[in-house]
């Protein structure tokens, strides 16, 4: 009897120490999307979460392998976009994936497109499931967020295409990338044509249009998506397809009557440091100071500031300095965003003064036939009555016995003989050559600058110094230039010189030209001109250099792409229907879903 | 200690019989004695000196005996003749300490006893011998000298020898020739020989010089071992286990008991990937059987899981590495579990104060890796081709040659002291101890501190109810690495770019022009400039209390109950100077940085309730545990502050500026589970073990539909050598064979995996936003364990101890963050998919080789097999119907890992290397070959285009097998311990060792390395490097299986010498013990591995994480370290 009631005391005893325990618990710091449904505020911070994957390295969920320097969107748009151009050149390889982008040689397993493809989902996932839950009509302000996010969808699947499709322009019905416009689903999916993309694009930009109303834009800042965007956009869209009319009616549209004068930024020299406030902006990425990328931001491959900030590896190529030096003392978007670095200590000099300029010109390296690249020979100028000429013996000091030089066959021997700089010229603007045992060797005359791997740096700041910080910039995503340049091109195939032309000047003119720096119809011929596109074309190049349109102005236009120029890709023409155009779409979407076919990519 | 299996040796009387237990068993289901014991409670843990409960209804006094003797560890030392007859009636006591029970018992008798250390001696009280033996002892009264000597069966020499005359207090020990002398000058009858080690023999007085030999003791069955929330006897095991004595574990330079195991279980993988100091190793036990869930073992300090500890507080440490002990620990026990016994005083324990004290000296590895000098490298570049080379790079740069590697990582040093006193009362007992811990790094501003106190305390409230109280503080802080400039500029740094100025100061080269100073590295840093004044440090407080409440209830009833409330805080803070600027390059915020992040756990409990039970019927012998244990945790309390623009030398956040200062908090998940499980134990004869467990958990983790899980487990054990066919074998002394089935669980995952949260955290202009952290998964429940073991415990010569293990373990539904498209806005989810085998073979030997009172050597060996496989993915491979999809692990553009079903988990899938052509020096690989075309063709063969080599398999990164080989020998006081530890056969990637400088930015590895390396130069030429090209278009430096190397080695990990002072000499300054000792550690290796170390971790995280590379760590360190160890 003792040891049952000893026995119950124990059960009862522990029975209450160890009472029941509440299983059914929630997280206290986190939203699910059920409750989306029940509050409208969750689609808010939703859409504010994609914006912020459009600059933030995505650390949760993180994509396998990828570095939190390179799984940034802006910095892979705007790279993957530029470096497949002719506007700039890589001094020296990386291992950076970039690289791939810029040599044609990328691979479904980069971890640049992977990391596109992956995002971009991401960031449709939002705002799928955003429109999915939304309901419109509750207020102005929840039917501007849905438009934002109706906005971001068309963006996305656009910059979708140019990353990983040929340009529309090559046919409607070439495969694009996967349209998703639901909640997240597993099962077999293939790649939807151009042409569908398209559409869901320009359905999605005239629900943006509608729902985000007539004046009111968030906050006034360009970071938010707002209809000018969309609108922008828009004419974009149609510029890519060849719809001309449709681009000159959306943009005068955005006009209303104004001129571009009106719209475009009067001081564009500063206007990249104040993308969120100027009125340029149609859109931007929005970085706060203490969200500068730093190291990973688009400058940073462009630029290494005096504080040792960015890596500077990356210059404007020759063709392109060619074009920006035709004006260079008035072109703002030469002197602004521009500069020579010094050379190393110690400062080059000859026979004690300062060197008196730097020629450079492609040399061809190694001997491998399947890979053709050319760096640079470069040689230091001296000047005397007959003109400049070319020193010998770069930096090094020949009386110094540790230093004894040692040059190479195919350099210049006879240290007697003065080669001077000859200039000539050609489409009315002077060009530099020198005579080498009877031949002319094209050179670029430059101030003397510093050198990498003998390439001769050319550092460039239009992504920088937003808020005194030499590595921010809050990119801009689709401003004013671009869409009065649409225009352009658009009255240019539309056979209108005249408006071709004053949109082109009235972008000349806010880039600091004037009188006959301007185009005409007269001087474009002389100036090596033959069509009113080739102006346009040029003038995109100018205005939106370093913005990631080049490839795509020369592809979808069905023109060669002339890459002969000195930089570590390989030395050939790109023609327009080359099968390496489209990136290669991310290996861990073609493993899962194997109706994903492959872009034909290189070789 | 003695075998009492052998019927013999129940209790040591001078007048035994063989058939005593027979009798014994007879009388016992005669008088249905009934003797129920309790097993020890995790507060006795230790099976040492426990306190005794007897419930004896009636029974002879020597079957009490033996029962004390069982439940304490107690030898008796009595005349047969003093206590024939004596029976015992209702005697009850609960857990009393020996003295108590042996006054109660012999309280009304004519018997009296003493205690010496374990031995209890009864003999008749001196009263009554006058009384009734007055003859007698008035003959004996005279004083008589008794001497001799006392040898081992070898006939040497024993010293140190207990010699003691029964029923007396006079002793002596034998001096070093085994000689001694006593007087008698009680008329003692028995003289009593003992010596740890040995079996103690009682001898009869005669007259004349006695030549005593002592037999050794060899086997350790009767020790007690500590299964988590119950103890067993070592004999009634019926699973695999593996105990560490405190002394085998201690002696290594580490603050990580994970580290102080490496090489000493069998069937457990200790890694180290790094020499930061206070970075634990990694712990794997009988391979990885998981994918994406946790890896590493359960925890368990002091019978409940979880809980904090101290290494040098360890008295024990006990690896369940089968499913016959691990069950009862149901959902968390798949990765096996790790019992730590905290030390504990003894009652009526006098105080004992330990002193230790260590100095090391730390010594970075490096192994056969070297960087290129000034010299190697300016060759290297020179074969380039680069244009205007004299001009990039004059020869004068030959004139410098900074050695960045061992410039960088030089020397650290450790010093460890910790002190003790333990002791008890007649109803307490305590320890308490202190230690601090302090390392350096070998590289600058690395460090580890860590203070711990701790306090085990217990009482007996009431004769039936005892409380203990343990309290474990420690407080630790760490210095790290501060960014990546530090191993990058180490291992890539330029030879001819100085980091010093003529008067030794640091350049400041990120703030020098490029005109003012050429600097060859990629990025203009210099670490040793940001070391003035950049640091990343961490700390934190652990607190943790236990109160366990422990009620005999009846004699063979206990009720423990235990709560532990845990704190642990944690800091970090880094500060960027605004007087170095290397930091930008690492992606820094520009100027300076400094970010503190605090964490305040909110109150976070476990309790557990026990309820034990054994009762003994006879040869039958019945245990039961039943128990319940909830945990909650309401989360941590976070608080990050940063603020950039700090005034230059300024490290406080309120001193940068207002616009930049950042706080965030916010609060982690709750979490919460309860869990119930009960074993049954049943044995007869101590001959046929078996045991059932079965355990219910639940966890908030998991979807509410799949929220509990059930695991079941049965074991059995058959000790064969007390059948008669084995009985009295000369050979096989010992035999035993278990075996187990069962489920385990494993819960290692994050919180509400199974919703699709939305993570605040995110700001867009300074607006908070909600990113989606996974997609939703209803499902989600359990990843169980199929476990199959069984084994054999055999001892040989009474000398040799040896297990052999095989096992099965299948891990089903499986944690798996398993990949979907990245089309759907993620990498992966995680849902119950796949499965994963390891089957190992393992076996540990001990043997002891010499055993005299001079000399000691003991060997112990292990080793173990393991091999893993991937039973089952998800998904369809459409190459294989019917085989689940292959899954590529580890980043696309690195060495990767492929997971497929028939393979091994970490098995490299990467292009296959064929080395270098002679002809040109393009590099070779296994692949398509392309027609005249320049088309694909299906044909195979040598390719110089990377795109065509195909990738193939090449090995896995888990060794085939590792071991360890320890060997003790000792000598009187001296004693030497050496400690090896071997891996063979993993394939690790050695990547980053053998560069081929596509970029002209970084240093390169040397090629001497001893492996005779060459690199191609001209046509002919046999190379392993093919032809340096710049920029590298060859692209012979992508993934291939050109790194991968093996990861063998065989690593002396320790030697130790000690000198423990003589007795006599320490007698007189009052010490007990002192013991000096000199040790070194990772003092060589044996390998063919090219860069620093193969030592790395063998596991990954999933498929993100590659197992088995090695690239610009941390060096592992040696270390060489003085200590002193005294007692008083």
């Amino acid at each position: 009897m003792k040891k049952i009631i000893l026995i119950s005391i124990a059960a009862i005893f522990s029975s209450v120490l160890s009472s029941c325990i509440k299983l059914d618990l929630l997280p206290v710091d986190q939203l699910t999307s059920a409750a989306f449904e029940k509050d409208p505020s969750g689609i808010e911070y939703a859409t504010i979460g994609a914006y912020q994957w459009f600059f933030a390295a995505r650390s949760n969920p993180t994509m396998p392998g990828g570095s939190s320097s390179r799984t940034r969107y802006i910095r892979n748009w705007f790279q993957m976009s530029e470096f497949r151009g002719d506007n700039v050149f890589i001094a020296g390889a990386t291992s950076d994936p970039f690289m791939k982008s810029y040599d044609y040689r990328d691979v479904s397993f980069d971890e640049t497109v992977r990391y596109m493809w992956y995002c971009s989902y991401s960031i449709l996932n939002i705002v799928n499931t955003n429109i999915g839950v939304g309901t419109e009509g509750q207020s102005l302000r929840d039917d501007h967020i849905l438009g934002e996010n109706y906005f971001l969808r068309a963006y996305v699947y656009l910059n979708l295409c140019d990353l990983f499709a040929r340009p529309y322009a090559h046919g409607a019905d070439n495969p694009a990338v996967i349209l998703r416009t639901e909640k997240p689903y597993e099962g077999e999916v293939v790649r939807a044509s151009i042409g569908e993309i398209y559409a869901q694009v320009e359905s999605d930009l005239k629900k943006a249009i509608e729902l985000m109303g007539q004046d009111y834009r968030r906050d006034n800042n360009g970071g938010y998506a707002w209809k000018g965007a969309a609108q922008g956009l828009l004419s974009r869209l149609y510029l890519y397809m060849g719809r001309d009319q449709d681009v000159v009616n959306t943009v005068n549209e955005m006009l209303a009557g104004a001129s571009p004068a009106d719209v475009l930024d009067p001081d564009l020299a500063t206007y990249f440091t104040r993308t969120q406030t100027s009125r340029e902006t149609l859109w931007c990425i929005a970085l706060l100071p203490p969200e500068t990328m730093g190291n990973s931001s688009v400058a940073s491959m462009y630029f290494q500031a005096p504080n040792g900030a960015g890596w500077g590896q990356i210059y404007t190529s020759d063709p392109m300095y060619k074009l920006f030096t035709r004006y260079a003392d008035d072109d703002i978007r030469w002197r602004s965003f521009h500069q020579f670095p010094s050379p190393a200590a110690p400062a080059p000099a000859f026979q004690g003064a300062p060197v008196k300029g730097m020629a450079s010109w492609p040399i061809r390296i190694g001997n491998d036939p399947s890979y053709v690249t050319y760096g640079y020979e470069y040689r230091y100028l001296a000047e005397d009555e007959g003109g400049k000429y070319i020193i010998f013996m770069n930096k090094l000091d020949p009386a110094d016995p540790n230093n004894p030089v040692v040059l190479e066959e195919n350099f210049f021997h006879d240290t007697n003989a003065k080669i001077y700089i000859k200039e000539k010229i050609v489409n009315t603007y002077p060009e530099y050559y020198i005579t080498y045992n009877g031949a002319d060797i094209d050179v670029v005359v430059t101030p003397p600058a510093d050198v990498r791997f003998s390439y001769r740096k050319i550092f460039n700041t239009k992504f920088s110094w937003q808020d005194g910080d030499p590595m921010l910039c809050s990119m801009p995503m689709i401003r004013w230039g671009e869409v009065i340049l649409n225009r352009a091109e658009a009255y240019a195939k539309l056979n209108n010189p005249e408006a071709a032309l004053a949109d082109v000047n009235a972008i000349r003119t806010r880039a600091g030209l004037s009188g006959d720096q301007l185009m005409t119809t007269v001087n474009m011929g002389p100036r090596g001109y033959e069509t009113i596109l080739d102006v346009v074309l040029d003038e995109r190049r100018l205005e939106l250099c370093y913005e990631g349109f080049r490839y795509k102005d020369v592809f979808r236009n069905q023109r060669p792409l002339d890459r002969r120029f000195a930089g570590s890709h390989i030395w050939e023409v790109v023609n327009w229907d080359d099968p390496r155009i489209p990136h290669q779409i991310s290996e861990d979407e073609m493993v899962l879903n194997p109706g994903v076919v492959r872009n034909p990519g290189k070789l | 200690m003695k075998n009492y299996r052998d019927g013999k040796g129940e209790c040591l009387s001078f007048n035994d019989r063989p058939t005593a237990i027979y009798s014994f068993l007879m009388k016992v289901i005669q008088i249905t004695t009934v003797l129920i014991v309790t097993l020890s409670t995790c507060i006795y843990a230790s099976g040492r000196a426990q306190p005794v409960t007897l419930d004896v209804k009636k029974g002879t006094l020597k079957q009490v005996f033996n029962e004390i003797k069982e439940q304490g560890d107690y030898y008796f030392l009595y005349n047969e003749r003093l206590i024939e007859g004596r029976s015992v009636v209702n005697f009850i006591v609960v857990n009393e300490n020996i003295e108590k029970v042996m006054e109660k018992l012999l309280a009304n008798s004519t018997l009296d006893f003493s205690i010496r250390g374990k031995n209890v001696t009864v003999f008749e009280r001196k009263d009554t011998r006058n009384n009734v033996h007055n003859d007698r002892n008035l003959a004996t009264k005279q004083q008589t000298a008794i001497a001799g000597r006392v040898t081992d069966a070898n006939n040497t020499p024993l010293a140190g020898v207990s010699v003691s005359l029964q029923g007396t207090r006079a002793g002596t020990v034998t001096d070093e020739n085994g000689d001694f002398s006593i007087l008698n000058n009680s008329g003692a009858k028995i003289i009593v020989f003992s010596m740890l080690g040995y079996v103690t023999k009682q001898l009869e007085i005669g007259t004349g010089r006695l030549n005593v030999v002592l037999e050794e003791e060899s086997t350790t069955l009767d020790d007690v071992v500590v299964v988590g929330y119950t103890s067993v006897k070592k004999s009634a095991l019926t699973s695999s286990v593996v105990t560490l004595q405190s002394e085998e574990i201690t002696g290594n330079v580490t603050p990580d008991l994970g580290a102080m195991l490496q090489g000493k279980v069998a069937g457990l993988t200790v890694t180290n990937n790094t020499g930061q100091p206070g970075t634990p190793a990694n712990i794997i036990v009988r391979g990885v059987g998981t994918i994406t869930a946790g890896q590493s073992p359960l925890y368990v300090v002091d019978g409940i899981p979880g809980g904090s500890y101290n290494p040098n507080d360890v008295e024990t440490i006990t690896v369940l590495k089968d499913v016959g002990s691990t069950a009862l620990y149901g959902a968390d026990g798949a990765n096996g579990v790790v019992v730590i016994t905290t030390k504990h005083g003894r009652r009526n324990q006098a105080p004992v104060f330990t002193v230790r004290a260590n100095s090391a000296i730390t010594q970075p590895i490096w192994g056969r890796f070297k960087v290129a000098d000034s010299k190697e490298l300016y060759e290297f570049y020179e074969s380039l081709e680069i244009p205007n080379f004299e001009a990039e790079y004059p020869r004068s740069l030959l004139d410098r040659d900074f050695d960045w590697l061992n410039e960088t990582y030089h020397n650290g040093h450790a010093q460890e002291i910790y002190a003790t006193a333990t002791g008890g009362t007649e109803r307490t007992t305590y320890m308490v101890s202190l230690n601090h811990y302090n390392q350096a790094g070998s590289l600058d501003h690395t460090f580890f501190k860590r203070t711990n106190a701790r306090l085990n305390f217990t009482t007996q409230l009431a004769s039936t109810l005892d409380l203990s109280v343990r309290m474990n503080m420690s407080e630790n802080s760490r210095g790290e690495e501060w960014g990546h400039p530090v191993p990058e500029m180490a291992y890539r740094g330029f030879p001819w770019d100085l980091p010093f100025d003529e008067n030794g100061v640091p350049i400041d080269i990120a703030n020098t022009p490029v005109s003012e100073m050429e600097w060859h590295y990629a990025n203009r840093q210099n670490p040793f400039h940001g070391q003035l004044y950049n640091y990343d440090k961490s700390g934190g407080v652990e607190m943790g209390l236990d109160f366990v409440v422990n009620w005999n209830i009846l004699s063979w009833l206990t009720a423990t109950n235990t709560t532990r409330l845990g704190r642990e805080t944690g800091w970090s803070k880094q500060h960027y100077d605004a007087r170095d600027n290397s930091q930008v390059h690492a992606g820094a915020t520009l100027g300076n940085r400094n970010v503190e992040e605090v964490g305040y756990p909110l109150p976070s409990y476990r309790n557990t309730t026990l309820l034990k039970a054994n009762h003994t019927i006879s040869s039958h012998t019945l245990g039961a545990v039943l128990g319940y244990e909830i945990s909650e945790s309401k989360g941590t309390y976070q608080i990050g502050v940063s603020a950039n623009g700090q005034p230059s030398g300024m490290d406080v956040i309120s001193t940068g500026t207002v616009s930049s200062m950042r706080i965030t908090d916010g609060f982690a998940t709750p979490s919460a589970s309860w869990s119930a499980f009960g074993q049954l134990s049943y044995s007869y004869a101590d001959k046929y073990l078996v045991n059932a467990t079965f355990r219910a958990d639940a966890s908030t983790r998991f979807a509410p539909d799949n929220r509990v899980g059930y695991f079941p487990a049965v074991s059995a054990g058959w000790v064969a050598s007390d059948e008669d066919f084995l009985k009295d074998n000369p050979v096989l002394t010992y035999l035993k064979v278990r075996g187990s089935y069962g489920l385990t669980g494993n819960s290692s995952i994050g919180d509400f995996l199974f919703l699709d949260t939305y993570r605040f955290g995110s700001t867009y202009l300074g607006v908070p936003g909600a990113q989606p952290s996974r997609l939703a998964n209803p499902e989600l429940g359990w990843e169980s364990a199929t476990m199959l073991s069984s084994g054999i415990d055999f001892t040989l010569f009474n000398r040799v101890e040896a297990s052999i293990d095989l096992y099965k373990n299948v891990n089903k539904d499986l944690l798996f963050a398993a990949p979907v498209p990245p089309s759907t806005g993620f990498y992966s989810y995680t849902r119950n998919l796949g499965s994963v085998s390891n089957r190992g073979l393992e076996f540990q030997v001990t043997s002891t080789n010499i055993r005299t009172s001079d000399w000691r050597w003991e060997t112990s060996f292990n080793m173990s097999f393991n091999r893993n496989r991937i039973e089952s993915l998800p998904g369809e491979d459409p190459d294989n119907p019917g085989k689940g999809a292959p899954i590529m692990v580890g980043s696309a553009d690195s060495h990767r890992q492929r997971m497929e079903e028939g393979h091994e988990l970490y098995s490299w899938y990467v292009k296959t290397w064929k080395g270098v052509n002679p002809d040109d020096g393009a590099p070779l690989w296994w692949g398509y070959l392309r027609d005249s075309e320049g088309n694909l063709t299906e044909n195979e063969g040598l390719t110089s285009i990377y795109d065509d080599a195909m990738p193939m398999w090449h090995g896995t990164a888990s060794p085939k097998f590792t071991g360890g080989f320890i060997n003790t020998v000792s000598w009187k006081g001296l004693s030497l311990g050496v400690n090896i530890y071997f891996v063979y056969g993993g394939i690790l990637n050695s990547n980053g060792f053998q560069s081929d400088a596509s970029g002209l930015q970084y240093n390169i590895a040397s090629m001497d390395n001893g492996l005779g390396w060459t690199r191609w130069k001209q046509p002919g030429d046999i190379a392993d490097f093919p032809k340096a090209i710049r920029n590298n278009p060859s692209q012979s430096g992508l993934p291939s299986s050109r790194t991968l190397v093996s990861g063998s080695f065989l690593r002396v990990r320790n030697i130790s010498l000690g000198y423990a002072l003589p007795t006599n000499l320490l007698s007189a300054v009052r010490l007990k013990s002192a013991r000096i000792t000199l040790t070194g550690d990772n003092l060589f290796t044996i390998t063919k591995f090219p860069g620093a170390d193969p030592e790395t971790h063998l596991s990954s995280s999933g498929i993100n994480s590659v197992a088995g590379v090695v690239g610009m760590r941390y060096p592992l360190y040696r270390a060489f370290a003085l200590g002193l160890d005294i007692s008083f």
